[in-house]
Formats: structure tokens, C-alpha cells, sequence
């Protein structure tokens, strides 16, 4: 399971570029099954998928009113317009397509802000989300309806939740903390990590490292 | 050309309306947290720690119980200043905002930028 906030596909220090060629290349260069992506340009989905061959599922946050316009210019100076070239949140699954997408909508002041998730083929369900940046107190909320969201489309199965939660010390109710560095984390119920979190390597490619945390279901299957 | 100017003014107008997710719009000035101040502290009262290129700068400051500790974000991506020993906590800030902290005991804080973990710097508070 990765996760990772791509800073609307900018590096630090600014490239002065797109950088959309660099960024799939880093995602189809690293192993996952299960990719949990924030701040992505709206338009990126399609082509990350094809980069990693994968399966894109998108869900749009803020700043996607006259997306022709914004994406226009966000394709030419990406570094001036920042997040106003609109955003979205995305899944993207390996192997087998998602067998069903949820999303749920969680503030729209000051920042549209959603939760959504995929359920894997026979597989647990998967949740990712970017919280609201400030105060505390607003995205330790938009936690806790995350979590409130996610617990409604497990109906008692095992699920992960996981993303930019923008708190050093998020506690979705009802999951446990897999891993996780900085205010990026995983948790899940149901599933536990199967090894210490890892920090990729991504260059100046955006301001969140991506990190790895891979999990195992909490009893192991005998085979 | 029309349409590269077409564009360029529709940027100008998008770019100036509101702030971004992560990167609030610049020059907000305000702090963060019960300890924080908007204003930075009067010359000789305080120390001013900036937050430049993804680090703190000094990374190591003394200051006297009492005396302030000031960082101003000078990055275009936001920052926030997490102590380890629970000291302080600000929220997240963006470009010219800042956060004050004053201690009122001595010892060692060591402190970190949620986002980004490998920023980090202490502050050696003196009687």
C-alpha cells in the first residue's frame, strides 16, 4: 500500500514544468498494489493508470469549476497556478479492477474535502483521504467522518484508510495505525502491517515523500 | 499571441482567487496555537528561527526562560512546528505566516515539521 500527496505535480524547488511524465514514472517504477494518491492534477488519472497498469479510481476535491481553463494553464505554468489548477484525489489498484468505488463528501467550506474508496476484488475495501489542511480541529472532523464513512461500506469486513491526514497524530474510531511518517499515514481494521513503513525516494517531486506500508490480513490463512 | 494572452490573464485572475489546499495565500501573518502571536517580538525580546528551503534556519537556538522563539515561513509549501515533548504544537502555516512559542522552564526542546520529518532543530532554554 502506497500513499502519497503529490502536491498538485510540482517539485520543490519549482521546476518551471510539467512534470506529469516524471511523476508516473516514479509511481510505475516503485511496488505496490494499492496506490493512495492526493492533490492530483484532475486530469492525471487516465495516464497514471496507463504508466503503472493500473486501475484509476478518481474522486474530485476543489477547484474544478472551468476545468478546460484551469487545466489549460495549469499544463503551461503549473508552478503559478498551484492547486487552482484543480484537484483530485485517486486510487490506483494492480492486478484485478476495483469491484465498486464509494464516495462520500466530507466539508465544503473552506475546501471541498471527500472520502472515497474501492473494494477489491475479494479483497478488502480501501479508502483514501486528504483531510482539511486547518485547524486541527477540522481535520481531526473530517477524520472522524471518514472513518464513519468507511466503517458504513465495510459492513463488518476488513478495510484500509489511509492518506495526507494533515495531523501528526490522526486516530480514525474503530482502526489501528499500520504505519505512516509525518501527517501521511495508513490504518486499517482487520489487517495488520507486515513490515516496518518505508520512505521512497522521490526526488524534488512534490513535498510529501511517498511511503510503503504493506499489510496482511490479521490472521494469516493455513494453508 | 490573442490566445496566449487569453491565458495568461485567465491564470492571473485564477492564481489571485483564494489560497491553495496545502500553501494558504502568502503575507497572512497570523500564528497558530494558545502560544502564537501574529506580530514577531520587539528587537532583543525574541529569536526569529526562518523556515527555508524545506529546514530550519539555525537549526539550533539558546534562549532565556521567558524569552520568545519566533519562525517565520519563508517556503512556498507549508510548515508547522511539532515538539517532541509536547511543548508546543502549531498548526500548519503557510508562506509569511508565523508561530511564537515561550518557554517557561529550561531544558532541551527538540522539534519537528510534521510534513516534512527530516526538518528538524532543537531549542536550549537557559535560566
Amino acid at each position: 500500500m502506497l500513499t502519497w500527496n503529490l502536491f498538485h505535480g510540482r517539485a520543490v524547488p519549482a521546476a518551471g514544468r510539467p512534470l506529469e511524465r516524471e511523476f508516473a514514472a516514479a509511481l510505475a517504477g516503485w511496488d505496490w498494489d494499492v496506490a493512495l494518491l492526493q492533490e492530483v492534477p484532475s486530469w492525471w488519472p487516465p495516464a497514471l493508470a496507463r504508466a503503472c497498469d493500473a486501475h484509476a479510481r478518481f474522486a474530485l476535491t476543489s477547484r474544478n469549476s472551468l476545468a478546460p481553463v484551469r487545466r489549460a494553464i495549469a499544463r503551461r505554468w503549473p508552478d503559478m497556478i498551484k492547486s487552482n489548477g484543480g484537484g483530485a484525489n485517486t486510487i490506483l489498484v494492480r492486478g484485478g479492477a476495483p469491484v465498486e468505488h464509494r464516495e462520500a463528501q466530507l466539508r465544503r467550506r473552506p475546501e471541498r474535502r471527500v472520502v472515497h474508496a474501492v473494494r477489491l476484488a475479494g479483497g478488502p475495501w480501501v479508502a483514501n483521504l486528504h483531510a482539511q489542511v486547518r485547524p486541527h480541529s477540522a481535520a481531526r472532523a473530517d477524520i472522524a467522518a471518514a472513518a464513519t464513512a468507511v466503517h458504513g461500506w465495510r459492513n463488518g469486513g476488513d478495510a484500509v484508510l489511509g492518506g495526507d491526514l494533515n495531523v501528526p497524530d490522526p486516530a480514525p474510531a474503530g482502526f489501528a495505525h499500520l504505519g505512516g511518517r509525518g501527517v501521511d499515514h495508513v490504518f486499517a481494521v482487520g489487517l495488520v502491517a507486515a513490515a516496518p513503513t518505508r520512505v521512497l525516494d522521490r526526488g524534488r517531486l512534490s513535498d510529501h515523500a511517498p511511503i510503503i506500508v504493506e499489510v496482511e490480513p490479521e490472521v494469516p490463512v493455513r494453508a | 499571441m490573442r490566445r496566449t494572452l487569453s491565458i495568461l490573464l485567465a491564470a492571473g485572475l485564477l492564481a489571485a482567487c483564494g489560497g491553495d489546499d496545502d500553501e494558504p495565500a502568502a503575507g497572512g501573518g497570523a500564528g497558530n496555537g494558545a502560544e502564537s502571536g501574529s506580530a514577531p517580538p520587539a528587537e532583543g525580546e525574541g529569536v526569529q528561527v526562518a523556515m527555508e528551503g524545506i529546514a530550519y534556519a539555525p537549526t539550533e537556538v539558546e534562549v532565556r526562560v521567558g524569552q520568545s522563539v519566533t519562525w517565520t515561513n519563508n517556503d512556498e509549501v507549508m510548515h508547522d512546528v511539532i515538539a517532541s515533548g509536547g511543548e508546543f504544537e502549531s498548526e500548519l502555516f503557510g508562506e509569511g505566516e508565523t508561530y511564537s512559542f515561550t518557554p517557561t522552564e529550561p531544558g532541551t526542546i527538540d522539534y519537528v515539521c510534521s510534513i516534512h520529518p527530516n526538518m528538524t532543530a532543537s531549542i536550549t532554554v537557559v535560566e
